[in-house]
């Protein structure tokens, strides 16, 4: 689309000389200069349609769509008169013959309907052409629904759905005598491969494509009216004297549902994007969840879970009570209670034994106060540095490899840099699905723009099917292609000499680490061809900027910090830091899990990454929290298990973690679980891990607490409180602070702003976060002076080192785990787009459960054949640390012995069945990519586990636009402007 | 050491004990609310006496039916075009300077008497009586002021709108639609007129016509 930028031009603005910029469209400008042009199709986030021809205006005498129109020098723009006037109200006249006007009696009329404003804006009181049905049926599904009777054909969900969100179902079929937007060519919403991202209902201008929460719950009367709906809509038509009216009375009602329906901005909690809306409810109850253009980090963009997947807050399973375990059952207790028992057993523990027998696991689904507070409570009130975050079990490794070589373990930059970048390599990540919206700007920037793809990985996940190039190197080899391509670039005098010289060190001694890389050697290894390692150079030397995008399949290997850094060192070798569009992304997994670790819920450091052994930080922190602290490092959650295993670890506080699913080798952890003296977990569900329990917590999810996230761009957003909290559970800050008061800690604080404020006080990396400057949908990324001054792109001036350098840091490779050859099979594992992990929240989503009920054990067709595998097959594989039942399904992802479990079950298909617990040497991050099992057929038959209702089944159909070509070209239009020159022409 | 269970014993809680903590909750309330609460069962009391309740309830009970019903009973009867009008009459009636009509209707009135007198009591004047009555200062006057009346009507349309501020409503234009009236190039008017010019005469004749039923019609009525 285009954009303002700073190249002018001189024009005639209805006749008055101005400069406008150069590359703005016409409409933009205008709107700049508060000049009203009703605009329909026209939707900031994707630019011109051409469809509606609403906006038409004249210049240099000629009728032109001013959405589409470029300026040149010399213009002369008119968009007042009589003929503009004319032309407008004609393409206004057909928008409406496709409209029905009900607004009163429309749950789309919130203020916000385009066509409500603009027929009141233009102060349209009747239309010549009369609404007529179009003799479509109205299409829904669980989440959305479309009518056809009140589709203005603009095509905004098509641009929507095949631009930005590139999907490719939507298409509208100009064919048709009343054409219509249809799924996949023509079939339902549910047998499409309509992923229900919900862009389509946001992008929509009117209620034509709807959240099917919206529905007969918005309006005072929409939900009264049933059959008497249609006669009273005709009645209304009968005695309306002209629209103005009309627009007064639903106006009117619009203002009362103000007072019913709230609007709030929450950030997302389904992964390290951090996409942020706005939740629209009615008392308890979710209509919908608005995304906005202002949204840093999503602009209107969502996925499944984000749009539609939060029944989970008003689910009856919720914890509202406190449980004390009495023996082999718990009891139902007061807060009281529960407060009294953990308040005993930590004191007499401490006293008896010291600190260092408790431990304390934050989640990275909390916020950053709850963090901060977790990790205050270890160390200034219990008095011990055992405090860890979920974040070891996915991202510590490509934190390493970034402090290793670039000194900050942090994106380089934001989104908008890895959409701007001319190519984007993604290793070991299944983006498309763990990351949806992040994904969407990759394949949008491929689609529209000629970024080119390059995807390592081990399955043909959906980015890997877009790439450019594909590559699927043998488990656990990514380091050797890294540093075999790295050396092949530095080799042909590719490498950015200027750069290493300028702003990195140690580039000798890393390169003479890498002379065992040879083309031959790394074909090996790998199992990549030449050519494709040298495409890939050639690829990067050839593009100005590379962005290298990674995630668990890279970090959760016995050598995933290495990897991480071989990463860096290839980035920092070709020159790709210190500018836009490049550098470093490892993607975060959940919401938090960057601000869990940056608000110091690690054994080693403080909020903002400072070392508890550092004598200077630990006074800071001893004079602002006035206790004494623990100063050696402590024990990270890996680790505790095996300290509970050993005897040496008694007491366990963990909240909002998964931990007896999540974790690998969960036999393990959860026999360690049996073992601990005394265990609290904290969270909104009776979890695998409550099981274990001897006190369980009712917590609040993000939608009942104010508090902030850090998302994957190391940018700071704010939540707000949707709702008050479910009456029995409290938000986690509030229940740290309980716990910390009956151990002696005296905090008082009234909001999480104040808990903010004190971290920010304390971590010269946040020093100028505050809530006043997060306010709304501002946002900042760290590093944050105390000015206010943020940092997008994460190094300018150089690297955070004594002497500004980065360090190339040399890596070797570990070879993986070996199962021995019984274990035969390859068991890749991850996430799915519409589930997330276990699955406690979004298997509380009917409609994602009706599409996607069970886990699978996707299996290739050469395996299928050689063991005589079906869909619906049940199967079991065993590995040596446990097994897992699960029906199979037979797909082209994956190829010869490599299988894919999705994490996405608690029961016998849970993945962490079969996990070792290796973990990557130096962060002791599981290695749960490296898992293999023998595979046992125990029944041929059954039924798939993926219902035919699942997209994956769906027929994309791919096509740039909405095809606003075929609709000019249809018998039935002229150019609105070409009628008002031949009107004008008779006269 | 715990061993891993699901059982949960949920928290017993003595019915009378919750009932004692509601009604007391419930006190609470009435008790703070006394006031407001006798005003209420006032008007409560009073809309019983009147059946206004039960009417109410009824309503309620059958609303989407009996909505139904009578949606349906004015869509296919003439009332809808009743209602049309009626507030169509409302829009015309806010156009008329009522104050400037005032001397107007007192004229008006009073011509009605006479006529009325003349009806009942002196008929057959025949020619002479008519060819008096012309030589009459008062029938003169009463000339006079019906020739400006009717110079009145003369004037053209998009002049008295602009006399009058009177804004054109504004339609969409279809395509097959021909022969729109050009409007001025002023962006002032034309970013907000269109139409045609038989509409505007329309609806300048149908503001005339009711502007003079708008006189009689509560002059005959004053009469009664």
């Amino acid at each position: 689309m285009a954009q303002i930028g700073t190249e002018t031009v001189e024009i005639t603005l209805n006749g008055t000389d101005v400069t406008a910029p150069k590359q703005a469209s016409l409409l933009k400008y205008l709107e700049s200069k508060d000049i009203d042009i009703p605009s329909l199709c026209y939707h900031p986030s994707l630019g011109a349609i051409e469809t509606c021809d609403t906006c038409i205006v004249k210049v240099n005498g000629e009728f032109v769509r001013s959405c589409s129109t470029e300026l040149k020098n010399g213009d002369v723009v008119e968009t007042y008169g009589s003929e503009v006037h004319e032309a407008q109200l004609i393409a206004m006249d057909r928008v409406m013959g496709n409209h029905e006007l009900y607004c009163t009696v429309c749950d789309f009329n919130n203020g916000n309907c385009e066509i409500h404003n603009t027929v009141k804006e233009m102060r349209i009181d009747h239309q010549e052409s009369p609404h007529s049905p179009k003799g479509h049926e109205i299409q829904r599904n669980a989440f959305y629904r479309y009518d056809p009777d009140q589709c203005i054909l603009c095509g905004r969900c098509v641009e929507a759905c095949q631009d930005l969100q590139v999907n490719e179902t939507l298409l509208i079929d100009w064919t048709l005598e009343r054409p219509k937007v249809i799924w996949d060519h023509g079939t339902t919403i549910d047998e499409s491969s309509c992923v229900n991202c919900g862009h389509c209902s946001t992008v929509c201008p009117c209620n034509a494509m709807m959240e099917v929460g919206m529905e007969g719950e918005a309006g005072y009367l929409t939900g009264l009216l049933k059959d008497s709906f249609r006669p009273a809509v005709n009645v209304t038509k009968e005695v309306e004297t002209g629209y103005n009216s009309l627009m007064v009375v639903s106006d009117v009602e619009a203002e009362m549902r103000e007072d019913r329906i709230e609007k709030t901005k929450t950030v997302c909690t389904y992964c390290g994007v951090g996409c942020s809306f706005d939740v629209w409810t009615k008392g308890r109850e979710i209509l919908k969840v608005e995304p906005r253009e202002e949204a840093p980090a999503n602009g209107i963009s969502t996925c499944v879970k984000g749009k539609f997947g939060w029944d989970f807050v008003n689910s009856e399973e919720r914890l509202t009570k406190p449980l004390i375990r009495k023996g082999d059952s718990f009891v139902e207790s007061t807060w009281e209670e529960a407060l009294d028992l953990i308040e005993s057993k930590f004191k007499d523990k401490i006293k008896e034994k010291g600190p260092d027998k408790l431990a304390f696991i934050s989640s990275s689904k909390c916020t950053n106060e709850e963090s901060y507070l977790m990790q205050k409570l270890a160390r200034s009130v219990v008095g011990t540095n055992n405090i860890d975050n979920c974040s070891r079990y996915c991202q510590s490794p490509a934190t390493m490899g970034l402090w290793r070589t670039v000194g900050h373990g942090g994106d380089s930059g934001s989104i908008t840099d890895i959409a701007q970048s001319e190519l984007v390599i993604s290793i070991g990540s299944n983006t498309a699905e763990s990351h949806p919206v992040l994904a969407t700007r990759v394949k949008r920037a491929q689609k529209l723009h000629g970024q080119k793809v390059i995807v390592s990985d081990l399955r043909r996940n959906e980015l890997a099917a877009r790439a450019d190039l594909f590559v699927q190197p043998n488990p656990s080899t990514d380091l050797i292609w890294l540093s075999g391509v790295t050396k092949y670039i530095i080799d042909q005098g590719w490498h950015d000499e200027r750069f290493i010289t300028e702003h990195v060190n140690d580039f000798d001694e890393y390169y003479k680490t890498l002379e065992k890389y040879t083309l031959d050697y790394t074909s090996e290894m790998t199992g990549m061809s030449k050519e494709e390692l040298i495409e890939i150079a050639e690829s990067i030397h050839k593009a100005k900027t590379t962005c290298i995008l990674w995630a668990m399949g890279v970090t959760q290997k016995q050598g995933g910090s290495d990897t991480s850094t071989a990463i860096s060192n290839l980035l920092l070798a070709t020159g790709n830091y210190m500018k836009p569009g490049a550098g470093a992304y490892p993607l975060r997994g959940h919401n938090n899990v960057q601000g869990a670790s940056d608000f110091g819920s690690m054994p080693d450091r403080f909020p903002g990454y400072e070392f508890v052994t550092d004598d200077e930080v630990r006074a800071r922190y001893e004079k602002g929290w006035g206790t004494e602290l623990p100063r050696e490092p402590g024990l990270n959650n890996h680790e505790m298990v095996d300290y509970i295993h050993d005897g040496n670890l008694d007491m366990l506080y963990l909240k909002g973690e998964e931990m007896g699913i999540v974790d690998s080798n969960i036999n393990y952890v959860q026999a360690a679980f049996e073992k601990l003296e005394f265990f609290v977990v904290q969270d909104i569900f009776f979890s695998k891990t409550c099981e274990f329990a001897d006190v369980v917590l009712p917590a609040s999810p993000s939608f009942e607490k104010d508090g902030t996230f850090v998302n994957t761009e190391r940018r700071f957003q704010r939540l707000y409180q949707v709702f008050e909290p479910l009456e029995g559970s409290k938000p986690d800050w509030q229940i740290i602070m309980e716990i910390a008061n009956r151990l002696g800690a005296g905090w008082d604080y009234e909001h999480p702003a104040e808990i903010m404020n004190e971290a920010a006080s304390l971590a010269p990396l946040f020093a100028g976060v505050s809530y006043d400057r997060l306010e709304g949908y501002d946002s900042l990324q760290w590093p944050v002076n105390a000015d206010g001054t943020d940092t997008p792109l994460l190094f300018t001036e150089g690297f955070p080192f004594p002497d500004g350098k980065a360090r190339f840091y040399p890596v070797e490779w570990t070879e993986p785990v070996e199962f021995g050859e019984e274990y035969d099979i390859h068991v890749n594992n991850g996430r799915l787009l519409e589930h997330f992990h276990e699955g406690n929240m979004t298997y509380k989503s009917e409609g994602i459960t009706m599409k996607t009920p069970e886990v699978f054990l996707e299996v290739s067709h050469e395996l299928a054949e050689e063991r005589g595998i079906e869909d619906g097959s049940f199967v079991r594989l065993t590995s040596p640390y446990g097994s897992v039942k699960v029906k199979a399904l037979v797909t082209d992802r994956v190829y010869g012995k490599q299988v894919y479990l999705p994490m996405n079950d608690s029961g016998d298909g849970a993945i962490n069945k079969l996990t070792s617990s290796y973990a990557d040497k130096d962060t002791d991050t599981p290695a749960y990519k490296e898992a293999s099992a023998k595979l046992e057929v125990l029944g041929e038959k059954g039924t798939s586990p993926m219902p035919k209702i699942n997209h994956r089944y769906g027929n994309p159909q791919p096509q740039i636009g909405v095809g606003v070509e075929q609709k000019w070209a249809r018998a039935d239009y002229i150019f609105p402007g070409d009628l008002v020159k031949e009107r004008r022409s008779k006269k | 050491m715990a061993k891993q269970t699901k059982v949960i014993h949920k928290m017993k809680i003595d019915p009378e004990v919750q009932r004692q903590r509601e009604l007391k909750e419930l006190e609470n309330l009435l008790v703070e609310n006394r006031e407001l609460l006798e005003k209420l069962f006032d008007i409560l009391n009073k809309l019983e006496d009147h059946e206004v309740l039960n009417m109410v309830k009824g309503g309620l009970a059958e609303s989407d039916d009996i909505l139904y019903r009578i949606l349906t009973a004015v869509e296919s009867s003439s009332a809808s075009k009743s209602i049309k009008n009626a507030l169509l009459m409302t829009q015309m009636l806010g156009r008329i300077n009522m104050s400037e009509l005032e001397p107007v209707i007192l004229k008006l009135n009073n011509s009605v008497e006479i006529a009325s007198e003349y009806e009942y009591r002196n008929r057959g004047k025949g020619w002479f009586g008519l060819i008096k009555t012309i030589r009459d200062p008062q029938f003169i006057e009463g000339i006079n002021v019906l020739t400006q009346f009717v110079k009145g009507f003369g004037e053209n349309a998009d002049d008295l709108k602009k006399k009058f501020k009177v804004e054109d409503s504004i339609s969409t234009m279809s395509d097959k639609a021909e022969g729109y009236e050009l409007a001025k190039d002023d962006p002032k008017v034309d970013n907000k007129k269109s139409g045609s010019f038989k509409k505007t005469a329309a609806i300048a004749a149908g503001t005339g016509v009711l502007s003079v039923a708008a006189i009689a019609v509560p002059a005959l009525f004053s009469k009664k």
